[in-house]
């Protein structure tokens, strides 16, 4: 049973098909992505985990083409996003948003919060300048941020602030999509919470379509319906939530399950973390295989 | 600059503290402002033994990364040691000049820090940076120091050492960097090892790898002081926790007791914002509001603005001492004096 | 740095705790302001540039304004308080005419120094690539030219006014400053709000004018105010080998040369013009190390 067949959905908003990135550096050439396949259905929110060099941030700047896949193609909404020319995306980029890993970084250093918000809709030409004032004041409203901090500048807000700024700009155009990456991961640990009840309660109101990407196992169990795991640029295994924290198949899974250090249940034991060798993934030949209803693992041939 | 170094320390009941490695009584470290000081570290206290792993925890703001740099004179510019002592061999180290505080660092305590990358001079062999400590000690000479920077790197199991010693810290990978420093941390044999939020900046799998290590190291005899802000690290790694908040010590205590029984509110909230895997609560329990300002810290309890246990804010507003609960706990906040 | 104050509620954010909005500008002001070497520069150089506007008001006599009577007079004499020259004319009224010039050759040449630094600049860094290695290989070629030759050549075929001389010494100091921007379009490019600003549809002229030219300005605003005393050189340089400024439009760099003649019978000649030269180039180096204090001290 071909994987290709059974990911097709109807009512799908992304379907992403053997996409590819390969960078040329200095060292040769890096296979960031390589042939991964997943669909993403209205409404669901996807969490993507894997460490570092696993992929995953860019597989979600493929789709949003911040970058240009070398392989594979990105179909939003029923349109393959490489038939687009640049100058045309302006429509499409509106109904997709993305939220940074770094709040700060991510806001313009000198425009205050509600001018960081309203840029989108500047940018667009949507309204005019006290209509955008007004619309990127509610919306900072909605987030948390409301009165006079509205004219502070980033600078002036603590970290879990400015990404609730950062949530309401990119709320701003009103997208279908919203695609985080690490929202939370250089927040304190207590402030990552209200980012994501944040996150959830916005995702939930408005009906938006979330990709999440994190190398936080229980921040993904927490926000994502279906799960994707990357490593080294390649998908390895696909399920609902419930299914692969309950059933990890793939050896690479089950290590990312092993190596998490809760603060409750039973205690991690020292050895409890099994060796695996992540180049056999370099190897060709592999594909995914649905060994449960909506559960893929990538098994080679 | 006290002059007392080598006075016999004696605890704070009273008896000498023949078995403590390291003591530190009420470390005071403030950026000195003409509008008022910034107390980034404002009464902090502990003590270790030899063979047992102190983790200090905190989020942004807590002061537990200057508090630690304090001891070894690593304190940021600007930064100045008010008072306090921290004995340690007989001596107390906030006492010592930079001079001295020089043969004690890289020989007796070492330290490991988050970013391997920032930490190892990208210019020097591995050879290099790893013998450099015990060449500078004066601890052997060059071809041993060699042998014992093999051994080094062998210890935190970085395969085929003999060959990577050449090699300079750009070659490795970001887990085989984050051991070469801890190789180089180690090579003196030093009997205490701080390490400030080591395992922060790299992936799950390489975390255990480095707790491990690390393990190991306190398992042959050394003591070690972990700083993070992850309560699962603190809860592996760990045999006992300090909480600090806004510069302030919040609890002290075994990390069992602190895992099953925490005692200040904060370290309950704390706990009860951090996420859990099989979590099924429709809603995640934040701790409202923001990190301390430093600059503006309220008055007494620098928790209690956002303490949802905040029941009489006159008591709040006090400063808090830190009232002892036996074993080895203490939390600063009158409550629980009440739940006793 | 001020963070919004506590409350038990959301954010964290109650209004009446909340500092004053405190923008990049003003941040950079108030350090700067800080620093008391260069804030008294900056007044200074205020004031010079007060008195170089109101020159023909300021000054006791016309800047040509011939007194036979009492040339070669000394400091402290009735009338001239620094003394006149040869042809008796007022060394003081002179330096205040001469400050005139100094500014405007020194503002036309880093005017254009500006405008074309930040256009090759901004351009070279943001689109990078093939563009890049071509503004950047022009830019070498003009790079190996000894930039005082090549001022020298210009002054020759564009003539002595005012306005040619600032715009020969702004052409041949263009070059260093492109380079200053590009490098700081580089380092502002990585932050990631330029990628949340295409993630937003924003074209690249807008991100590049709206987003990196506002964060680039540092470096430009520094090698402005170290421009400004090195046009001031160039011009009296150019003076001393006789090219500077037609006279009898005073300049520095010609009452030093004239100064250097007498030196020994009207040593007031040469003095004057010197120590204001020497204030003002100071003052301008100071702001200088401000600014660049000021700006780099960053997040």
């Amino acid at each position: 049973m071909s994987a290709e067949s059974t990911l097709t959905r109807t009512d799908a908003l992304f379907e992403v098909d053997r996409l590819g990135k390969v960078f040329d550096t200095r060292g040769g050439q890096v296979r960031a992505v390589d042939d991964v396949s997943f669909t993403v259905g209205r409404g669901e929110t996807i969490g993507v985990v894997g460490e570092s060099g696993s992929g995953k941030s860019t597989v979600i700047r493929l789709m949003l083409r911040l970058q240009e896949p070398t392989s594979g193609r990105v179909v939003f909404d029923g349109t393959d996003l490489a038939t687009i020319p640049s100058r045309r995306l302006g429509p499409v980029r509106r109904r997709m948003q993305m939220v940074f890993q770094n709040p700060y970084g991510s806001l313009l250093p000198h425009f205050s919060a509600v001018s960081n918000v309203a840029e989108p809709l500047r940018v667009h030409g949507i309204g005019t300048k006290s209509s955008r004032r007004e619309e990127a004041l509610r919306l900072l409203e909605l987030v948390g941020i409301g009165g006079r901090a509205a004219d502070l500048y980033p600078r002036q807000f603590s970290g879990g602030q400015q990404q609730r700024i950062a949530i309401a700009r990119a709320l701003a155009l009103e997208p279908d999509f919203l695609a985080c990456d690490e929202p939370t991961s250089s927040l304190d640990v207590s402030i990552q919470s209200q980012i994501l009840n944040l996150v959830q309660d916005v995702q939930r109101e408005l009906s938006l379509t979330c990709v999440f990407v994190s190398h936080n196992l229980a921040v993904i169990e927490r926000v994502a319906s279906r799960v994707l795991v990357m490593c080294r640029g390649r998908l390895v295994e696909m399920a609902p939530t419930d299914r692969l924290f309950g059933e990890p198949t793939h050896p690479y899974t089950k290590i990312l399950l092993a190596a998490a250090l809760p603060i409750d249940g039973a205690e991690p034991i020292e050895s409890s973390v099994p060796d695996w060798d992540s180049t056999v993934l370099d190897k060709a030949d592999a594909s995914l295989v649905e060994i449960a209803p909506d559960h893929f693992v990538r098994i080679a041939q | 600059m006290r002059s007392n170094v080598e006075a016999e320390p004696k605890s704070a009941d009273g008896a000498t503290t023949g078995e403590a490695l390291l003591e530190v009584r009420d470390l005071r470290t403030y950026f000195e402002r003409p509008g008022g000081d910034i107390k980034a570290v404002d009464g902090l206290s502990y003590r270790l033994q030899r063979g047992r792993a102190l983790g200090i925890v905190g989020e942004s703001g807590s002061g537990k990364s200057v508090g630690v740099r304090s001891l070894l004179g690593l304190q940021p510019r600007g930064a100045r040691i008010v008072s306090g002592e921290a004995w340690f061999g007989g001596r107390d180290l906030l006492a010592m000049s930079a001079a001295q505080l020089r043969q004690v660092r890289g020989k007796d305590i070492s330290m490991v820090f988050q970013n391997a990358m920032d930490a190892l001079n990208p210019t020097l062999t591995l050879v290099q940076q790893i013998s450099e400590p015990l060449l500078w000690h004066g601890i052997c000479g060059k071809s041993e120091a060699r042998t014992r920077a093999i051994a080094a790197l062998d210890s935190v199991g970085i395969p085929e050492p003999e060959r990577r010693v050449d090699m300079y810290s750009f070659q490795l990978s970001g887990g085989m960097r984050q051991r070469a420093m801890i190789a180089a941390a180690i090579v003196t044999n030093p009997s205490l090892i701080i390490a400030d939020e080591p395992t922060t900046a790299v992936d799950v799998t390489v975390q255990r790898q480095i707790l491990s290590l690390l393990r190991a190291l306190k398992d042959a005899g050394s003591a070690v002081i972990m700083i993070t802000h992850d309560l699962g690290v603190a809860r592996y790694f760990c045999d006992d926790i300090v909480v600090m908040y806004g510069g302030k010590m919040m609890e002290r205590a075994s990390i069992k007791e602190f895992m099953a029984a925490p005692k200040h509110p904060y370290s309950q909230a704390l706990l009860g914002s951090t996420l859990v895997i099989g979590d099924r609560r429709d809603r995640l329990t934040p701790i409202p509001g923001a990190p301390p300002d430093l600059s503006r810290l309220p008055a007494g309890c620098p928790f209690h603005p956002r303490c949802g246990q905040m029941q009489d804010a006159d008591a709040c507003r006090e400063p808090q001492q830190l009232i002892s609960l036996g074993a080895g706990s203490e939390a600063a906040c009158w409550r629980v004096v009440d739940e006793r | 740095m001020a963070t919004a104050s506590q409350s038990l509620t959301g954010a964290g954010l109650i209004d009446d705790g909340l500092p004053k909005a405190r923008s990049v500008w003003a941040s950079a002001w108030s350090r700067f302001a800080a620093n008391r070497l260069a804030l008294i520069s900056l007044i200074f150089a205020i004031v010079l540039a007060v008195v170089a506007i109101f020159a023909p008001l300021i000054a006791p006599y016309g800047a040509a304004q011939t007194d036979y009577a009492h040339s070669l007079v000394g400091t402290g004499s009735a009338g001239h308080w620094l003394g006149t020259d040869t042809l008796g004319r007022d060394i003081l009224s002179r330096l205040i005419f001469s400050l005139r010039t100094a500014f405007i050759v020194a503002l036309s040449s880093q005017a254009l120094a500006v405008v074309c630094a930040v256009a090759v600049g901004l351009v070279a860094g943001y689109v990078g690539g093939r563009v890049d290695q071509l503004l950047m290989a022009a830019t070498d070629v003009m790079f190996a030219f000894p930039a005082y030759l090549f001022t020298i050549i210009l002054v020759t075929v564009m003539g002595r006014g005012l306005l040619a001389i600032g715009i020969a010494i702004g052409i041949s100091s263009w070059v260093t400053l492109a380079r200053l921007v590009r490098g700081q379009v580089f380092v502002v490019k990585v932050n990631e709000y330029i990628e949340a600003g295409r993630a937003m549809g924003a074209s690249g002229w807008t991100i590049a004018v709206r987003y990196i030219l506002p964060n680039s300005v540092g470096p430009i605003l520094v090698s402005l105010s170290f421009g400004i005393p090195a046009a001031i050189t160039a011009e009296s340089g150019l003076a001393l080998l006789g090219l500077g400024v037609q006279p009898p439009t005073p300049s520095w760099g010609s009452m030093i040369a004239e100064g250097m003649q007498y030196v020994l019978g009207a040593p007031h000649m040469l003095i004057w013009p010197t120590v204001l030269f020497v204030v003002t180039v100071l003052a301008f180096t100071w702001i200088g190390d401000g600014l660049r204090d000021a700006f780099d001290v960053g997040e």
